[in-house]
């Protein structure tokens, strides 16, 4: 006899949710889109692939270059939380519970688990990285991709030094696109600040002689060519700067290369305005006392970075070493040596620059203990299966008749 | 039972593509969020010039002894097109050095080579490697069309494939290059057009027409 089936809504909905199809169409969609996004990635660059095909919720174009479509399909995003609801009705609420299912309850909880932590790093991972000369010091580092608009009162000047920014995130200005544009408002600010005309990677030229063109200073941006390698595109905006009281309006250009940022002087207050990358501050101080580099004989190949540096925590001073595959980890932050660079220093002789990645992950070992779950309740279920299977084909002993 | 479901996914499929539209573009923003700059920070460079900010190199009175040649050539630049920014080719033999297009994608340059500076067929093979083309044989090499340049005739190439550029990791699909190659007695001059097919179609008489304006400064 067949269990009654339950005909509400809610039950037809927990049904579909927790369906095996369900979980088959999931998947058969992350093959789509995986496979888009690596074919994608040739003409775009990894990181605009990874945004549009596995952080987003859904997918409206395909765009290999030479061959473009409309389509719409789920994005990563979406896909993980539908499997992830899937999962959790499926073969964790919906499964027989018994001593034979406990192995397999572990690992579906614990692939859940994993899923989760995915989440978590998607929204609360920062990555970035941290350039110091040797003798040179800092306690934060700079995103890789996250660019932002920060302003800073300059004068008058901070009481006791200590300095603020007002952050626009990328978000808010990354979609004006040529003739778009948005005011920023803060009521600590004397000015709103509208932010027009962005464009991902360009330069800023002077106007020639003649030119008509929308100008800031005597220079327009020229649009560029977006490079595959997202971290090589100089970003760049027009603001305008608006004064509160007067209505009177600066026009001028961000330029995420800039050697300076656009100083800006409303009534006796000054402001720089800066397109720069996002920073994020450490909970310790890293000081670079002095960096080697190891090449392979007779090349310039690297066949070993290593960084000693001083940490600094609260009134503590510890020497450390960074090198490869030995980073730095404290208070849930990694520093990994990721790279060098040789730059002039300011008496002219060559200096060298270490450039350490840095990340905060909350969910960084997360999927390693999953992992570990994983194969423990696989382990469990395989142990029970092989216990049953013995004792099933274990003969019996034959009864002995007096 | 249906027209319900029906109900839940009209109004689950306008919440996702009606999300986009909530942000108008003329909208004001306020600024939430702030950080506190680092007592590590390089101090901000303020009242800096716009010319300092992006780099561009003050106008020298006069040339130093050891400053860069005058380029002995005049050449008239074809409306629409502007002068590469400097950066773009560092320490490259090109004596003009143009781009054109909306993001400037299309480019076209002229330089040159001491002596032979390898012979026509390695270099018109060379750019036929960069298009994704096989090599041409002498034959096909001797078969190419001419064009008047520096009033002497010279090897003109148009090559249609996937441009190369050097250094560039993945190659540039459905490009044309326009070549002419010229060997004077003591160097060889190169004017090279490259860019999307369509642009480099549009721009064919401003080529002919840079080509042209070119001449040699008395």
């Amino acid at each position: 006899m067949s269990a009654p089936t339950s005909t509400s809504f809610p039950a037809k909905l927990f049904a579909f949710f927790s369906s095996f199809g369900l979980a088959t169409v999931v998947l058969i969609f992350l093959l789509i889109i995986t496979l888009l996004g690596t074919l994608e990635q040739v003409e775009h660059g990894l990181f605009d692939s990874t945004k549009k095909y596995f952080e987003s919720y859904v997918v409206t174009e395909v765009d290999l270059g030479t061959w473009k479509m409309p389509i719409l399909i789920p994005g990563g995003t979406l896909l993980m939380q539908i499997l992830f609801v899937n999962m959790l009705c499926g073969a964790v609420i919906r499964i027989r519970k018994s001593p034979r299912t406990v192995g397999v309850l572990i690992s579906h909880v614990s692939i859940l688990f994993m899923l989760f932590a995915g989440f978590v790093s998607q929204h609360f991972k920062k990555d970035g990285n941290m350039a110091l000369f040797e003798g040179e010091k800092s306690d934060e580092f700079q995103s890789y991709h996250e660019s932002v608009i920060e302003i800073e009162r300059l004068l008058p000047a901070p009481k006791e030094g200590k300095r603020t920014a007002l952050v626009i995130d990328g978000g808010s200005f990354q979609d004006l696109s040529e003739g778009k544009g948005r005011t920023f408002t803060n009521k600590d600010l004397p000015f709103d600040l509208m932010v027009m005309n962005y464009e991902a990677n360009a330069e800023p030229r002077r106007v020639k002689e003649g030119e008509k063109k929308w100008q800031a200073d005597g220079y327009f941006l020229q649009p560029l060519p977006k490079k595959t390698e997202a971290e090589l595109n100089l970003d760049a905006a027009y603001v305008k700067v608006i004064d509160k009281k007067t209505k009177q309006e600066q026009l001028g250009i961000v330029w995420r290369a800039g050697a300076a940022p656009l100083t800006v002087q409303v009534g006796e207050e000054q402001f720089s305005i800066d397109l720069t990358r996002r920073k994020w501050k450490l909970p310790f101080a890293v000081r670079l006392d002095k960096f080697e580099r190891e090449v392979h004989p007779g090349t310039e190949r690297a066949r070993k970075f290593t960084s000693h540096i001083t940490e600094f925590t609260g009134g503590r001073e510890d020497a450390k070493i960074i090198t490869m595959n030995a980073p730095l980890r404290d208070q849930g932050h990694i520093l990994f040596q990721a790279s060098f660079s040789q730059d002039q220093g300011k008496t002219g002789a060559p200096v060298s620059r270490s450039i350490f990645a840095v990340v905060w992950n909350p969910a960084d070992q997360w999927p390693l203990y999953s992992l570990l779950a994983v194969a423990a309740g696989l382990l469990i279920h395989m142990i029970g299966q092989l216990s049953r299977f013995l004792k099933r084909s274990t003969p019996k002993a034959p009864s002995v008749v007096a | 039972m249906s027209a319900r479901l029906s109900l839940f996914s009209a109004t689950a499929l306008a919440t996702v593509f009606s999300f986009p539209s909530c942000r108008k573009l003329d909208e004001r923003m306020e600024i939430t969020e702030s950080r506190e700059v680092s007592t590590y920070a390089s101090p901000t460079k303020a009242m800096v010039s716009s010319a300092d900010r992006f780099y561009e190199k003050p106008a020298q009175p006069e040339a130093a002894p050891d400053a860069p040649r005058e380029n002995p050539l005049n050449w008239a630049t074809p409306d629409g097109w502007s002068d590469a920014p400097p950066s773009s080719t560092p320490g490259s033999m090109r004596l003009i050095d143009l781009r054109f297009g909306e993001k400037q994608e299309g480019e076209c340059y002229l330089s040159a080579m001491p002596g032979k500076a390898g012979g026509l067929e390695a270099n018109v093979n060379r750019w036929r490697t960069q298009m994704g083309l096989p090599a041409f044989t002498p034959e096909e090499l001797q078969k190419l069309p001419t064009k008047k340049f520096l009033n002497r005739d010279s090897t003109f190439v148009t090559f249609d494939g996937d441009f190369k550029a050097v250094g560039a990791a993945e190659a540039a699909k459905g490009y044309r290059l326009l070549g002419v190659v010229q060997a004077a007695p003591e160097f060889t001059l190169f004017v090279k057009m490259t860019g999307p097919k369509e642009l480099v179609e549009k721009n064919l008489s401003a080529f002919d027409q840079f080509c042209e304006s070119i001449s040699i400064k008395h």
